[in-house]
This record gives C-alpha cells, structure tokens and sequence, in this order.
C-alpha cells in the first residue's frame, strides 16, 4: 500500500487574549493510498484543526503549528514548502470539503464558475473546455440537468445539491486526498444518506483517500476504514472499523459507543453518559487528558501521560487500563450484551 | 399504558404565511393529540414544519385554521387571564443553546424571569428556588451569577431548562433540545429530561430530526412530511412496521453505528430533493418522490385513517 | 518512564472521576463590558485616540488660563504676531492671544457636538424604539416620516429656524441640527431591535409570559446600548464640523463667542499673510473629529458581542 501521508507528532497551539490554546497535543496518523480515514471525536477534540493543519489552512496569525510537527504527503514536507508549492498542492493533490454548504459557496459566482475556477488554476483549461469539464463532474455527482444547472447560483440549489457542488469542487483536479470536514452534519437525514453513498461511489471509481472528519459514529460505520477517536488534542485510540466497533479498549471510546441509544436498550432507560465537560485546552494536563472524567480513573492517570499501546498491528490505544499493575476491566458494553458482542 | 386524559387535543391545524403573493403552508392539516405524562416524538427533515407546529401549539403563532385545545379551552381564543396561565402550564426549549440565551443577563436573572411573572413570593424565596432548579439540572449556585458565554453549550441547554422549570409547566415543547450538542453531552441532557419526567410528571412533544433519539425518548411518535403528518403511532411499533413509504425510506437512511448492521441493511434509496412548502402539490405531498405512487396519489390527499390500534397513517395504500 | 519498577502499584488504584471539578468554570467571570474594556485596550488606535481626546479637553478646561492672556483682551500693539514664546499660537488682527482664544472656542465647539448627539439620540431612540415595538402599519408610517425629513437639506433648516427664531447663536443652532439630526440613529436604534426581537430568547420571554414593556426594558434595550454609544461616538464630531461649517458662513456662532468655526471663518481672509491663524483652528476640528471616528471604529468592535474570541 502506497503511504500518501505521514503525520508525525502534530502540535498545534491558538494564542488568544487569555493566554495559548493547545489545541492539537501530539498526534501522528498515516493515510494509504483510497483508504478513508475517521477522526473521530467531540467538539474542541482538535479533529478539525489537525485536518486544517495538514493543508496549512490555520492562519498563520493566530495559529503556530509547533516545530517537531511534521507533515508528509507523498513523502514531501508539507511544513516546510514555498508558497508557490502548497497553492499547487491545495485543491489538486489535497482538498477540502466543509460542513456547511451555505456559507462555502461563493454566493455571486454561478456554481459553473466556481468549480472551473479549480481547473482553470491547476490544470490551466481554458474556459470552454474547463465547462466541458465541468459539466462532466456535475453529472458525475448526480445533479441532474447539469448543462443548464451550470449557470444556477448556489442559492438557488437546495442543501444537498449545494454539498454535491462542493464535492465536484474538491474532485476536479483528482486530488489524492479528500478531507470532509463534517460533511453531512447539516443535511437532513435522507440527504445525509444520499451524499454517503455518493462519496462511496466516488471513492472506489477514483481511489480518493478520504479523512473524514466527524462525531458521528454512524456515518463512521457506513463509510470508513480505518477510526481514529480523539479526546482533548490528542488520539486516544485508533484502529479499523470492525477493531473499534467490536472491541474498542478505550473508556472514552465505551463512553462515546454508550451514548448512542441502541435497540437493546429499554425505552426512556438511561443513556451512559459522561459527566462534565472536556478540558480547557489553555492548561497544561499532567496526564491523560480524559482523567477527569473517567470512572476508571487512577492515581497514575492524572499523573503521567499513559503510553501508546499496541493490541495489534492496525489497533493502538492510549490508557492505562493496559498497564501491567492496573486492573483488568471488561469492556462494559460487552457487558451489557450490547452491540459489541 | 393506559388512556389519560387528553392534555392537547389538536385539530385540523393550520398555519400559512404569505410569502412574496404565494403562501407557504407550513402546518397543513394536522390533528392528534397529546396524552397527559406521555413523550410524543415529532420528526421529519426540514421544512416540514415540525417546529412550526410545536411553536403554533403554545400559541406564539397564531393559527390560520384549525383549534388547539388545551384542556378543553382553545389555545387561540382565550383571553389574557387564561392565556397567562396557560403559559404558566406550557413552556418550550429551544434547539441553539447559543441564541437561547440573553447575553447580557446573568443565569440566576435568566432563570428568575419567569418567576417574577407567575409567582408573588419574596425575593428570598426566589433564591432558594432558583438554586434549587439549578441543582435539579446539575449545576449550582456558582452558576448563577455568571453570564451565557462563560458557558458551554451543553450546561446552556440545562440553563434554558430551568428556565422553563422555573414556572412549574405541566407541559415542555422540546424544540430540537439536542442538535447542537455532542453526542455525550446529549445523553446527559436526553437523561436529564427523563428524569424530569419520572419526578415531576411532565408532559413533552419532543421535535427533533435525530430518529434514534426520538425512539428512544418517545411513547409515540408522529412522522411530518411538507406540513402534514403523514403516520403516527407508538415508538417500536413505528420503526418495527413503518407502513407510510416516506417513514420507511426515513427509517433506513439513518445510518447505524455498527458495521456489520450496516452492510446488512438495505438501504431505501430517496431520489430527489426535499420540495418547497410554498404552493405544495395537490394530491399526496410525498408523490414526486414515491416508488409506490398511483394515480390516485397525484390527485386526492389521502385521508388520516386509524389503520390498526393506535397507529394511524394519511396514504392511499391503505385504503 | 513507564518502568514498571518505578511505578508502585498504589498508583493503580481506581478512583474515579470527580464529580465536583466537571462543571466548575475554570475563566474567571467577566461582564460584557469588562470583556468590552479588555478588548478596547488592545486596539492601539482606539487608545491613542482616548489618549488625544482627554489632552484636548482637558486644554479646552484650562487652555484658556494657562498662558496668561485673555482670550478676549486686545492688544493694538500686537497685531497678528506669528507663534513664539509669549503668544504660543501669536495673535490675531485685533491683538488677541490666539491659543487662548482656541481652547475657549474649543469649549463651545466640543459641547455643540455632545450636546447636539446626546439631544438628537435621545430623541432617536425613543422614535426607534416605538417603532420598532409597535411594527406594522405604525412602523412604515414613521420610517416614511423620516425618510421625508431626511431629504430635507439641513442648511435650510437652519436659515428657517434662525429666522424663525430670529437670533442666531448656541441655542438656534443646536436645535436647528438636532430636528434633522435624530433620523439617523432612530433608522439604527429601530433596526437593531427589531433584529433583537427574532433572537430566541426574546420567543423565550414572549413564552414564559414577559410583559412587553418587560421584554423592552431588560431585553431590547440592554442588547441595543452597544449600538447606541457607538453611534453617538461617530455622531459628534458630525456634531462639530457641521458647526464649524455653519459658523463659517456666518450662520453659526456670532461674536463676541467663539468656537473653531468662527475662528477659522474670521482667519480666511488672512489666510495668505497669516495662515497660523487658520491653522490651529482647523487642526484643532481636524484632530478632534478624527479621534472620536477612530475610538467610534475601536468601540463599535469592542462591543459586538460575535467578535469576541
């Protein structure tokens, strides 16, 4: 398997009035060529800005992505390349898609011209043939009547069709990469299913590798291959999809699986759920970062960060659950005779 | 469970807005009724007016056609007085825990605001009371003196249900309660809102889009398709035998965190996009997008019919 | 580090999660206006202009005493002498000192411009206010009232009212400008809450029963407060320079008072022998009105609650 990218020891800080928000504390992941990755987790978790970080979409004001950080696709350094160098890179090798397709469209651009703005950039098409193109990816990502919906504005699509937009968008130059930005939080159900399916499409027509940035674990059911839970700026556990959904080890990873109401629950019974909030990212945190929320928590684990374990060759947790000395827990949810029997 | 009375009765409800010369039938029709103690889920994607009815039924709309009943008396023609306790007994809480909230006041004053209302008690009462809601939503006094944005989202959504606590409500509008939240955090509010329930006795008409949540918090869900509900009936039966094809292409578009599940299920592939409330179709609202459709469905609404006991379905398949 | 040698096996005891820190705020408290002041002071224009607009009012209290002259006492002797140590700004063609008679002009001109906006913005914002609460047909039928008042050319006004009243003087002036003056910030004051009244918590309050002088008095008004003093901050000096323009045709300030306006009027036709004599006038107008704009421009963005970080 071709490794497209390399994240190594990922540090991203915010510095605000207040003082400096680490918001991403040390994550390394890689990406194999077509396979789609989820970075999985809450708000304030640091999944969206490491996704941003990769392409260097952070701002370089208020942001600084720390040195030690280092970011490689197809094995050269992103961190370090010339401006000339990361505009090409952005939209032909790596793009984006976000989550809210109202405000990523450019409301007095017609949706044609957007999309062969792409084009027009990195594969230097003139105009008639970048709308050749264009008609193309429209009809590729199921907009019907794409020959004369070139010309629409994006307020005169609906939801579904705007995100449909933004996908031709991304795809036009093939890019290597794709990252999803919560692609479908803002879509209604039926919506969400149709750009699911459309994504799975063009994922195996165009091996795109996709990190699918997310806090949804159904979407992250139907879609990915290989999960990434995030908790506090850094990755708690990673493995592939039936590793995590069947035998996840990390007491944040129960918690989250725990608070989807499933069909073994009793109506109206209680849902786990955690107490309290995730932590303020401005404080330096001695240990791991879920400690104080979790009902496992031990002397050690408010103490020292816990280290990297390997269950396997794809899955690794962060806990010190898995420490020799520490007491042998059993995954509640197999407990419960749950979905993860 | 058994038959309490009625705490709602709604019928034929209606509410239009003109909008440019047309107008935009946001509640078309629409009649059940909300049992005393009981949860009932509304769902349905956007624009179907699901929270335009919630809003209706507390009478901050006033409906076009159609009477909402609130224990025998018309929501819409009582006078002030009446209208005045009727508030007392019916509340809402809102979806943006962001905007829900005034920014300048401070919680404790937030929570009070209802209190000054509806209640002549002394100011040292009043304390106590909002400490004592503060701790019924997990929180406490320490918050009272702080403002919204020193919050999160999910202990603002706690602030807005003590607010709505705070005048003894009979009855909660749950207005999208969760959708801005993370997952966990909407457990915590889901149990929250159970509890109350359990402890007070609380009536809830719980909208939402979150179809799993619905099931789970619900007795009886109703299904809102374009303005009109078009099948109702309770939680499992819903989902175990969905008969309306809209509710069961809703059913199996919602994507389940399980993989294996996952590849098993079949999906009900909707083509085609949500239409416009504004100068809807004749016939069925659902029929442009319906693998099922006749030619009746182009041209009759179908009727609201009780098909089975206590499951009730508007479509022209089942005659 | 993690040896299993140096980490006894007490650490590993569990002990749960605490209860008590999860929902503790870990910022310290802060009101909207001491979140407002922070982000004042980090904006450097906005201080430097805080910093000019105290420096020129505290001289236009004191500026007249300083040097010692008068600003109305004559001197035929020194007829417009150019600025050195004695007269620090020189003298004008009847002898008098020129800095003091800036900073006493400076005292009418300053008060015209508060006067005028604080007047015209009380006004302003109850016709706002009462149009935004009562809507529909009450409400087009101020607007129209307004936009018709508007295109009203205000040096009409003035020349109507000055006749009207027959005198000229502070008095005519400041209502001659406020009767047109107060359009603008009731158009703002009315759109700020009519967008106030579509936020949720004012659906909140409608819901649990809030009376509507109620919901006006705790929840339009305190939330449109931030508009309004920015919108006073960039009316005066409107305020001012309108002054200083009617002064200068001659239908302002009359002698023996003065403000900038007159001063710069009376130094034009010295202009190209004596130009000091227009000079620090005008700078004076110049310099005023630029920092109150700028300290309007840092305020407008130290109050809007969705800047905040």
């Amino acid at each position: 398997m071709n490794r497209i990218l390399e994240v190594n020891d990922l540090k991203v800080s915010f510095h605000t009035y207040a003082g400096e928000v680490k918001a991403v504390r040390g994550t390394s992941f890689y990406l194999d060529e077509g396979e789609t990755l989820a970075l999985v987790g809450e708000s304030g978790c640091g999944k969206t800005v490491t996704a941003k970080a990769i392409m260097r979409m952070l701002g370089k004001s208020r942001s600084e992505i720390k040195a030690g950080s280092q970011v490689f696709f197809n094995g050269e350094d992103v961190l370090s390349m010339p401006k000339k160098r990361l505009n090409a890179l952005r939209g032909k090798d790596i793009s984006m898609i976000f989550q809210d397709p109202m405000t990523s469209l450019n409301p007095t651009m017609t949706i044609g011209d957007q999309i062969a703005e792409s084009l027009e950039i990195h594969k230097k098409l003139k105009k008639k043939a970048a709308m050749e193109e264009v008609i193309q990816l429209l009809e590729m990502v199921n907009i019907p009547n794409a020959r004369e919906r070139v010309r629409s504005y994006p307020h005169q699509l609906s939801g579904g069709m705007r995100q449909r937009v933004m996908i031709a968008i991304a795809l036009a130059c093939g890019p290597k990469i794709l990252i999803a930005d919560e692609p479908t939080t803002a879509l209604d159900v039926t919506i969400q299913a149709q750009i699911i399916d459309l994504l799975k499409e063009l994922k195996s027509e165009l091996k795109t590798a996709i990190i699918l940035v997310t806090h949804d674990l159904g979407v992250v059911a139907d879609f990915a291959d290989r999960i990434q839970v995030m908790y506090g700026g850094q990755i708690v556990e990673s493995g592939n999809k039936h590793e995590i959904f069947a035998n996840c080890q990390h007491p944040y990873t129960w918690a989250l699986m725990s608070s989807i109401p499933g069909d073994e629950i009793k109506s109206k019974g209680e849902l786990y759920s955690l107490k309290g909030t995730p932590p303020d990212l401005m404080l330096d945190i001695p240990g791991c970062p879920f400690a104080s929320r979790c009902q496992y928590c031990m002397e050690i684990c408010k103490e020292a960060p816990p280290a990297k374990t390997a269950l396997s060759g794809t899955h690794s947790v962060s806990c010190w659950l898995r420490h020799e000395l520490a007491p042998k827990v059993e995954n509640p949810l197999k407990a419960r005779g749950g979905k993860n029997e | 469970m058994n038959r309490n009375e009625d705490l709602f009765e709604i019928k034929h409800l209606k509410k239009y807005f003109p909008v440019k010369g047309k107008t935009l039938k946001a509640v078309d029709d629409v009649s059940f009724v909300i049992r005393k103690g009981e949860t009932l889920g509304l769902v349905g994607e956007s624009g179907c007016g699901k929270t335009t009815c919630g809003r209706t039924i507390l009478g901050l709309y006033k409906a076009t056609e159609g009477e909402v009943l609130f224990e025998g008396k018309n929501v819409h023609s009582m006078d002030r007085n009446q209208l005045r306790s009727f508030k007392k007994s019916a509340q809402i809480i809102f979806q943006d825990p962001y905007a829900c909230l005034d920014p300048r006041m401070t919680i404790g004053n937030i929570i009070r605001e209802g209190m000054d209302v509806h209640f002549r008690g002394t100011e040292k009462e009043k304390q106590e009371k909002v400490a004592r809601l503060l701790e019924q939503v997990g929180l406490s006094m320490e918050h009272s003196s702080r403002f919204a944005h020193e919050l999160s989202g999910g202990q603002r959504q706690r602030i807005g249900i003590a607010r709505a606590l705070a005048v003894d409500p009979d009855f909660i509008v749950c207005d999208e309660p969760i959708s801005a939240l993370d997952v966990s955090i909407q457990a915590q509010i889901v149990n929250l809102l159970i509890k109350l329930q359990k402890d007070m006795g609380l009536t809830y008409l719980f909208i939402s889009h979150d179809l799993s949540m619905v099931k789970h918090i619900s007795d009886r869900v109703g299904v809102m398709y374009l303005g009109s509900m078009i099948e109702l009936a309770g939680n499992i039966e819903l989902y175990k035998n969905p008969l309306h094809p809209y509710t069961k292409a809703l059913i199996s578009s919602i994507p389940t965190p399980d993989p294996e599940k996952q590849e098993a299920k079949s999906r009900i592939k909707l083509e085609g996009e949500v239409p416009s409330p504004i100068d809807p179709p004749k016939g069925c609202k659902f029929v442009k997008r319906c693998k099922c459709a006749m030619k009746v469905c182009s041209d009759i609404r179908p009727e609201w019919k009780e098909v089975e006991p206590e499951h009730f379905v508007a479509c022209h398949l089942y005659r | 580090m993690s040896n299993s040698n140096t980490i006894s096996a007490e650490k590993f005891r569990v002990v749960g999660s605490e209860d008590a820190d999860s929902e503790r705020i870990a910022r310290p408290q802060m009101t909207y206006w001491q979140d407002a002041w922070r982000r004042l002071k980090q904006n450097k224009v906005a201080m430097l202009s805080i910093f000019i607009l105290i420096i020129i009012g505290v001289l236009t209290i004191v500026g007249p005493y300083i040097n010692g002259f008068s600003y109305e006492s004559m001197n035929a002797k020194l007829l417009n002498q150019k600025p050195d140590g004695i007269h620090w700004f020189g003298t004008d063609e009847l002898g008098r000192d020129v800095f003091s008679r800036v900073w006493q002009a400076g005292r009418v001109s300053i008060i015209i411009g508060l006067a005028g906006a604080f007047t015209s913005s009380f006004f302003g914002c109850i016709y706002g206010g009462v149009a935004a609460y009562f809507g529909g047909r009450v409400d087009n039928i101020m607007m129209r009232i307004i936009e018709i008042l508007m295109s009203v050319p205000y040096l009409m006004v003035v020349i109507l009212i000055s006749l009207i009243l027959d005198s000229k003087g502070l008095v005519t002036l400041l209502i001659a400008m406020c009767l047109t003056g107060w359009c603008g910030i009731a158009r703002l004051v009315r759109g700020q809450m009519l967008q106030i009244s579509s936020q949720e918590y004012v659906t909140a309050a409608k819901a649990l029963g809030v009376s509507p002088w109620n919901i006006i008095r705790k929840h339009l008004i305190p939330n449109t407060v931030g508009v309004i003093i920015v919108a006073i901050t960039f009316d005066i000096p409107g305020y001012i320079f309108a002054e200083a323009f009617l002064s200068y045709v001659g239908l302002g300030i009359q002698s023996p008072n003065t403000s900038w306006g007159a001063l710069a009027s009376a130094a034009q036709q010295n202009l190209m022998f004596y130009p000091y004599q227009l000079f620090f006038p005008a700078l004076m107008i110049a310099l005023t009105m630029l920092s109150f704009t700028l300290l309007g421009d840092g305020l407008r963005d130290a109050l809007d609650p969705k800047l905040r970080q």
